[in-house]
């Protein structure tokens, strides 16, 4: 089936929906507190002006420079929540989840019901494991939120997405059930919904509400992104690839559908393509690992071992030690340097270390163990 | 002597002994008469009685009789025995003693028959008294000291020396001054004084001294004297208080004052620490001289309460301004002098503006007034009294003794409504005299002679003034009802003043319990407003305030006394002039009474139809529906005319409410009210479907979705029949709304009862598409292909028709149920053959299903079918039909390779060769139909079709190498590796044919973006031919993204305060 008729069944399930009112969601600066609150010291304001500045400037060292101002700050006067709320922050760039929800929580006992960080709480608890409470700073933030606030059902959303992660669907699709009583429906809530029938396998169903949600905001990426995703489960591989492209295309910003694109191009072995798009996501977001793992790939792909092998050693040099793409860029560069950079002896030192660090289920874990006898690692 | 000392001493002591034991009751007053004598009882005699003497109970008053007559008989007993003692004629000292001790005895004794002599006289005083006419008068006793004085004497002359000689001394001056021989007493007195001036006795016969002048009114001597009596001697604040009564007789005032004033430091001081008995004589003392004081200050009648105040406060006594001012006060009142009490008063209220009593001074101003005989200066009292002291003043919730203040608010309210009452009393009584005719309704103009009608305008003001002060709220009396009648009746038929007699009425009417006053103050109240209604111009009707007060003395009546009948009329009429001002609620009101309380009334139908007529006007829809819900049950409305008109008026009046609060944005509160149209008897089922289709909405509006749809849905179910078109409407919302709130199950349950109730409505086809669509979607396919056959079969003829024909093959071909799909691909491409569209797919598709179930034949001829129709097709039918066609001819090929693959290449030498030239035949006729799928410009077919071009060779080549490792049979052993090596030789030159043809391939896909399943299959095969140039990607990488990563929180770069 060619991409056109694909669309053909988008514009034909179309017939069924309904348009409602699109809201543009807030920024973070907008939601944060208006409850009145002493002057600031101005040693301490002094201090966070200093660090605000090296985040500006940029620089490998910024976040540290700023960390420390902002707990000179605090030192000098402790219910500056904006410090607390921006260390949060930097702690969640960083991958360190325990010290984000610190640091959040530390807003919240001063700025109660701050939603900005009630959310950020949310996805720091939510990226650590601790699903639960992640969901309860979910709810508080809904909870703390008005039934018209626009940032009350990407909010729900998300809480919708921890429980599809978790498989809970049933209880996922309820709360945005209860948030369309509500807040009414949006794009955001069907490209959700979408994602949960995906995850439960029902592609029909998943068809109809992105349908649904292309009706509601024809200009939403994320929309794209998701029904590309149910085109690959239906062995639409050309149609996804293409509605991946038309996401990007729409938010040069929108990472995932630039990645999901590159990785269609991986899959087809067109390394230079996936190359440039890789490229451009890292140089954008040198903090999204995954895409340098790729990127990696990519060069590999092109025999560019060297460039392959930097990338990886970033990731392994900055990557939060237990994500997965730690653990990739290590497999990774164990198998470059044994298959292609004749490195035996670097090699089976990184493939013994994978063997360490690798969870359990890591894809590759059967190839590491085998690989490992072929080269006769200790 | 020896003896007589001998015998003496024991009969001395026996006496002694009996003294002392007589003594034991007596004891206080044997002490006392060390200090004072026996004489300062004598003397207290003569002063009043304590205020607080005690009051004894019976059995204290039996055991003091009892104790009294032993005491008595003891003294009797021992005045014998010292008789008797004396006439044994002892000498010296004994004597002496024997002598005092009798003397003593004697004078208790005469004091006690005294006592009772004058107790005697006393009721002989007051029996006279209660006789009526003459009487003669009892002479009053006198006290016999004689023996005593007698004794006294003999000792002072015999025994000079003796130890209590000043006693002695005093004694004989007593009993001569009791004996009215003054001179003598004076004498003695004076040589207690001369001889004795340590004696305790020294005070007291300065005091007697003092005392013998004041009765002479010898005011410099007796000052004189008792400025002798020191601080310290018992008699002093009775000595200070005769100096400040000299004073003043010797018209030195000021310093009278002063002295009155230091009377009154001891009378307190005493009070304050000394014993009971010194307490009640200070009291009366002070008591006496407060008297005194302001007798000096109100002698002279130039002096202001100021200067009282002024003056007290310069000799620093401040503290006895308050008592002062209110005798001073009092003693003016006593004296007529109204002005300058009332001035003491008001000075009293200004020490201390908080004081509780003030209330109590301004009362006091108030009675001034009335003894004075001046109405109007109380009642400007009173308004004083009521605004600074009465129960809203501020005064009064300053107080923190309430029961203080209820008292005085008691006395006040009492005090107001008396005064008020003798004003109308007075008025009464003069009118009677006139003796005029009983009024039987108000006057619009007075017509009392001048004088009576000012005092009942002053009774009417003092009763208002009663009433704003104790007239209503938490400070009502129990009287104001009563008053409030009165001041009525003052206005109406006195005053002429018609509608504020009218408002008073009404007041009485409204105020709870209903008592006597009620119904004759309604009554009142109706004639009242009735006469002061303003008369209308023409025919020009106006309505007044005083219609709704009229009105609302009806409605009164009517609720207070129902059983009274008298008043319909007067209702109805009242109720027909609000109508036709246009006053439509309170006509309404007023018929409405009529049609409830006195259904049975010949006004009640006229009534009735008044109502209905003035809410069919009126625009509040509640109300409306209130009393349209009681005339349901009214007699006169019992017919079924007049319920059907209430029925309609009600469900009409539902309506209007309903969408008031929707336009209120109140949807919750709308929909109760639609939804209670259809429980209302006998309203029709389309009013009733209509109603619950506004209450769905409202539910939506107040995102209740599931309850909008339930309610739609009940629509659906009970108004299917009655009202199909609403019930087929309301089915299909359900169906959208359930939808919209994500229940697609639901929805698709709504739509079907569309479908399966209204299949001939006009939401019909698009409720049966969405079912179908729905049911898809839930991968209930069964049910999806039974809506899509049943909307291509019933609806034909719509536009869409086709397409949902089409899908009923693309349902059961993605269900895996190929041979339905194959027959619907094969019945739309019959019954649609003459729409040419989306017949190459159909045909494809077929032929395609046919192909995977293995029948070839019937694949091929729907491909040739499909490419038939494309070489025939143009314009858009040949662009949309491309891609199938390209398809098809790709399964041509398919075909072909299918035989291709048949033949076999393990076969005998001898074979091989025919075998071999079979294949590269067929080889090259699939070759040629790949290779032609390039004219169609369809990228997927395109790299489909260069995949199987490499394929092809890549499969070849596998064959060749697996025949060539088979040695033939029969084949020598040495020559089975030529066999092999020149098989081998053979196949890498296939294999490179394979991927050069997989590079061509995969070159074009990458080149033209194609990145389907071909492409990857390409992209393998290269992996296994040519890993060295294409190796397989054996690396790990992150799976696709779902799109909903975490919203990355932004850094607050600013602290706002």
């Amino acid at each position: 089936m060619t991409p056109m008729k694909g669309l053909v069944i988008i514009a034909t399930l179309a017939a069924c929906g309904g348009p409602t009112r699109h809201v543009e969601s807030t920024t973070t600066a907008q939601m944060q507190g208006k409850a009145k609150r002493d002057p600031v010291n101005p040693a301490a304001y002094k201090d966070f002006e200093a660090a605000m500045r090296a985040e500006r400037l940029g620089g490998p060292e910024a976040n540290e420079t700023a960390r420390d101002r902002l707990r000179a700050a605090l030192k000098t006067d402790s219910k500056i929540w904006e410090a607390w709320f921006d260390l949060g922050t930097i702690a969640w760039k960083e991958g360190d989840d325990d010290e984000a929800v610190d640091d959040f929580t530390k807003v919240l006992a001063i700025n109660a019901n701050h939603t900005a960080s009630l959310m950020a709480r949310a996805e720091a608890n939510r990226r650590g494991g601790h699903k639960k409470e992640a969901r309860a700073d979910y709810e508080a933030a809904i909870k703390a939120m008005d039934d018209d606030d626009p940032n009350r059902r990407d909010t729900a959303a998300r809480e919708a997405s921890l429980l599809r992660d978790n498989g809970d669907f049933d209880d996922a699709v309820e709360i945005l059930r209860d948030t369309v009583r509500t807040a009414g429906i949006n794009a955001k809530i069907y490209t959700e919904l979408g994602q949960i029938y995906l995850a439960q396998k029902r592609l029909e169903l998943a068809q109809l509400v992105l349908t649904k949600a292309v009706q509601l905001d024809a200009k939403d990426p994320a929309v794209y992104n998701a029904l590309a995703m149910l085109a690959l489960r239906q062995g639409k591989a050309q149609e996804s690839f293409q509605l991946f492209d038309q996401a990007a295309s729409m938010d040069a910003n929108y990472i995932d559908a630039r990645f999901n694109k590159a990785s269609v191009l991986l899959d087809a072995g067109d390394y230079a393509r996936a190359k440039v798009e890789l490229a451009a996501i890292v140089e954008k977001r040198p903090d999204d690992y995954a895409a340098a793992v790729a990127l990696g790939v990519a060069h590999r792909g092109l025999k560019e071992f060297p460039d392959a092998k930097k990338q990886w050693e970033r990731v392994l040099k900055e990557a939060p030690k237990k994500s997965d793409a730690h653990i990739d860029a290590l497999w990774d560069l164990a198998i470059l340097k044994i298959d292609f950079m004749e490195d035996q002896a670097g090699g089976k030192a990184d493939l013994e270390r994978y063997l360490q660090e690798a969870p359990s289920g890591h894809s590759r874990r059967q190839d590491a163990e085998n690989k490992c006898k072929e080269v006769k690692c200790h | 002597m020896i003896r007589a000392t001998r015998v003496g001493v024991p009969r001395l002591a026996i006496v002694l002994a009996l003294i002392s034991s007589t003594a034991y009751a007596q004891k206080q007053t044997q002490e006392l008469d060390v200090q004072r004598g026996p004489t300062s009882e004598l003397y207290i005699r003569k002063r009043p009685p304590a205020p607080e003497a005690p009051v004894l109970s019976k059995e204290l008053k039996d055991m003091l009789a009892s104790t009294e007559k032993k005491r008595d008989d003891k003294r009797l007993e021992a005045i014998g025995l010292l008789r008797g003692f004396l006439g044994s004629n002892p000498v010296g000292e004994e004597r002496a003693e024997g002598m005092f001790k009798l003397a003593e005895l004697l004078w208790e004794e005469s004091r006690r028959l005294y006592l009772i002599k004058m107790d005697e006289y006393s009721r002989l005083l007051e029996k006279c008294s209660k006789q009526k006419g003459e009487c003669e008068q009892p002479k009053e006793p006198k006290i016999e000291l004689a023996e005593a004085e007698k004794l006294y004497l003999e000792l002072h002359d015999k025994y000079p020396t003796f130890r209590r000689m000043d006693l002695v001394t005093y004694l004989i001056g007593f009993a001569a001054k009791e004996d009215s021989r003054e001179d003598e007493a004076m004498t003695r007195f004076q040589e207690v004084i001369d001889k004795y001036p340590q004696s305790p006795l020294y005070g007291d016969s300065w005091m007697m001294v003092g005392e013998h002048y004041f009765a002479n009114s010898q005011w410099d001597k007796a000052k004189a004297a008792y400025t002798h009596i020191p601080d310290t001697a018992a008699t002093s604040d009775l000595a200070l208080f005769k100096i400040a009564w000299c004073e003043w007789k010797l018209g030195s005032t000021e310093q009278a004052a002063k002295d009155f004033k230091r009377v009154l430091d001891k009378a307190v001081e005493a009070e304050r620490t000394g014993t009971e008995a010194q307490r009640r004589r200070s009291a009366s003392l002070r008591d006496e001289a407060l008297e005194y004081l302001v007798v000096v200050f109100t002698e002279d009648r130039s002096i202001s309460a100021q200067e009282v105040f002024d003056f007290l406060a310069s000799i620093g006594g401040e503290k006895y301004s308050r008592d002062v001012l209110i005798k001073v006060a009092e003693s003016y009142g006593g004296q007529a002098e109204w002005e300058r009490s009332n001035e003491a008063y008001r000075f009293l209220i200004k020490m201390d503006p908080a004081s509780i009593k003030n209330a109590d001074y301004e009362r006091q101003i108030v009675e001034n007034w009335n003894s004075a005989l001046d109405p109007e200066k109380a009642q400007e009292e009173i308004k004083i009294l009521l605004a600074n002291f009465g129960p809203n003043s501020d005064w009064a919730k300053a107080q923190k003794n309430r029961d203080a203040l209820a008292r005085s608010l008691d006395i006040t309210e009492e005090l107001t409504r008396v005064t008020a009452t003798n004003l109308q009393g007075e008025a009464q009584r003069r009118e009677k005299a006139l003796k005029r005719k009983p009024l039987d309704g108000c006057v619009t103009k007075p017509d009392d002679p001048p004088d009576i009608l000012a005092l009942y305008r002053e009774a009417a003001d003092a009763y208002g003034a009663y009433l704003a002060a104790f007239g209503a709220g938490k400070t009502a009396s129990a009287k104001s009802t009563e008053v409030r009648y009165h001041r009525a009746d003052i206005l109406c038929f006195r005053l002429g003043q018609v509608e504020e007699a009218g408002d008073e009425y009404l007041a009485v009417g409204k105020t709870a319990p209903v008592g006597e006053f009620h119904k004759q103050a309604l009554l009142n109240a109706m004639g009242a407003f009735e006469a002061a209604r303003p008369k209308d111009v023409g025919k020009r009707k106006q309505f007044a305030p005083v219609d709704k007060k009229f009105g609302e003395a009806i409605d009164l009546y009517a609720t207070l006394f129902p059983a009274d009948p008298t008043i319909v009329g007067v209702i109805f009429k009242n109720g027909v002039q609000f109508y036709d001002y246009g006053e439509y609620d309170e006509a309404i009101k007023r018929f409405g009474v009529i049609v409830t309380k006195y259904p049975k009334d010949p006004n009640a139908g006229p009534a009735g139809d008044r109502i209905l007529s003035a809410l069919n006007k009126a625009q509040d829809f509640e109300n409306i529906e209130f009393w349209a819900r009681k005339l349901r049950t009214a007699p006169s409305f019992a017919a079924k005319d007049q319920q059907d008109r209430l029925t309609k008026l009600i469900v009409e009046s539902i309506q209007h409410s309903g969408q008031k609060y929707a336009d209120a944005g109140k949807y919750d509160k709308a929909a109760t009210f639609y939804l209670r149209v259809p429980k209302e008897p006998s309203v029709d089922a389309k009013t009733a479907a209509d109603a619950m289709m506004n209450a769905g909405v409202m539910y939506e509006k107040a995102k209740r979705p599931e309850d909008a749809a339930d309610v739609y849905l009940d629509i659906a179910q009970n108004y299917g029949d009655k009202a199909p078109d609403v019930a087929e409407k309301a089915a299909f919302t359900a169906g959208v709304v359930y939808e919209q709130a994500i229940f697609y199950d639901r929805a698709a349950k709504a739509y079907e009862i569309v479908i399966n109730k209204f299949g001939k409505g006009t939401h019909a086809a698009d409720a049966l598409y969405n079912a179908g669509l729905l049911r898809q979607a839930l991968g209930q396919n069964d049910k999806a292909i039974a809506h899509y056959k049943e909307y291509a079969k019933q609806f034909s003829s719509r536009k869409d028709a086709p397409d949902v024909a089409f899908n009923i093959g693309v349902v059961d071909e993605d269900a895996g149920q190929d041979v339905p799909a194959i027959q619907a691909f094969d019945d739309y491409a019959r019954i649609y053959a003459s729409s040419n569209k989306r017949l190459l797919e159909a045909h494809t598709r077929a032929g395609k299903l046919l192909y995977d179930a293995g029948q070839y034949k019937k694949a091929k001829d729907e491909f040739d079918r499909s490419l038939a129709l494309w070489k025939k097709a143009s314009g858009a039918t040949k662009t949309d039909g491309k891609s199938w066609a390209a398809e098809a001819r790709y399964y041509q090929g398919e075909l072909i390779f299918r035989d291709y693959e048949k033949v076999s290449i393990d076969v005998s030498p001898k074979q091989l060769t025919a075998a071999l030239a079979k294949k590269i035949k067929l080889l090259g006729e699939a070759e040629k139909v790949y290779l032609s799928i390039a004219d169609f410009q369809d990228l997927k077919w395109a790299t489909a079709a260069l995949y199987r071009d490499g394929q092809i060779y890549d499969v070849f080549g596998d064959a060749l190498t697996a025949a060539g490792a088979k040695c033939p049979q029969g084949l020598p052993a040495d020559q089975c590796q030529a066999y092999e090596d020149a098989i081998n030789e053979k196949v890498v030159s296939i294999q490179d044919v394979a991927v050069a043809r997989y590079t061509a391939g995969y070159q074009k896909a990458i080149q033209t973006q194609n990145y389907d399943e071909y492409t990857a299959k390409i992209r393998t095969a290269l992996g296994k031919l040519a890993a060295d140039k294409f190796p397989p990607e054996h690396e790990a990488r992150s799976e696709k993204r779902t799109g909903d990563r975490p919203p990355t929180p932004d850094l607050i770069t600013e602290i706002a305060r």
